[in-house]
């Protein structure tokens, strides 16, 4: 079964897809809002919360289609693996982001994120 | 706006802007001098770094502002490629020492990446005032960062690096 949701805030759209145990969110957009942190941060707990149900080997996050980011919306991402990589084996899976290498913030910043978590973050 | 000519009368890129104090406002601002700038430099990996730039210094002016008032200059020098950055606002005396002491810090670590760590790390917990834009703006985006006083209680923010620019715009 193949389940879809979105979450739209002004210029800023999150699609939130499963199948079986496979869990991807796609971002598109402009991250750049105080709303937009909100809906980051509400986000990644849901999705934290549905990985945990599936028992989700893997989460796929597609940041390819997002356009900018700002340091607020970043941290989101930063509480979100911080959390991840603090739980036991059994409330752990892993971070799979897929990025556009043309853009410069992606590249930059998923090198950060994946030194910062490297043992549950990975970049393609 | 202006187009101001250098004594070598090669044009200049200035833009120096002042605005109301909005969160609302910064994208609106940051996407105006990404498209002004795209047409001055060749290096799009510079207009880049401009564009997170310019959003994380706004973003902390606007944040900080108690005048009602949030100024941006930039300046690029396309003879020796540098894009200096500026914004200016008066914050609280308490905000002015997170400030300083955030990019005193980031001065003296030397190594911008496990400097960018440590801040990562420390954002986990607080949210306001981890230094989280101003590490983004010296470790992603590239910039040299200092601050200079203005009046009383105002402070420039001032961001540098080099970025190349078109042949045209310097002829």
């Amino acid at each position: 079964m193949n389940e879809q949701s979105e979450v739209k805030t002004g210029r800023f759209v999150a699609g939130l897809s499963e199948e079986s145990s496979q869990l991807a969110v796609r971002l598109g957009g402009h991250a750049d809002l105080p709303e937009v942190v909100e809906a980051m941060s509400s986000l990644w707990m849901r999705v934290h919360a549905r990985a945990l149900d599936l028992k989700a080997p893997v989460v796929t996050v597609d940041l390819r289609p997002l356009e900018f980011m700002n340091s607020s919306c970043f941290r989101t991402f930063v509480v979100w693996l911080s959390h991840l990589s603090q739980s036991g084996e059994g409330e752990r899976y892993r971070v799979r982001f897929l990025s556009d290498a043309t853009r410069y913030w992606q590249r930059r910043g998923l090198q950060a994120l994946s030194a910062f978590a490297r043992d549950v973050v990975t970049v393609e | 706006m202006s187009q101001e000519a250098s004594p070598q009368s090669l044009f200049k890129a200035f833009i120096d802007l002042t605005f109301a104090p909005s969160l609302r406002l910064v994208p609106v601002v940051r996407e105006f001098v990404t498209k002004f700038y795209e047409k001055v430099f060749a290096d799009q990996d510079g207009l880049a770094r401009l564009e997170v730039t310019a959003h994380e210094l706004l973003e902390n002016a606007v944040k900080n502002s108690t005048d009602g008032a949030t100024r941006l200059k930039i300046d690029y020098d396309p003879v020796r490629w540098i894009l200096t950055i500026r914004t200016l606002n008066y914050p609280t005396a308490d905000n002015l020492d997170v400030l300083q002491q955030n990019i005193h810090d980031l001065q003296a670590s030397s190594d911008a990446d496990a400097y960018y760590q440590m801040v990562l790390a420390r954002s986990v917990k607080a949210a306001e005032g981890s230094g989280l834009g101003l590490a983004r703006v010296w470790a992603e985006a590239g910039f040299t960062i200092r601050t200079e006083m203005e009046g009383v209680g105002g402070v420039w923010v001032i961001a540098e690096s080099r970025i190349r620019g078109r042949a045209e715009v310097a002829s």
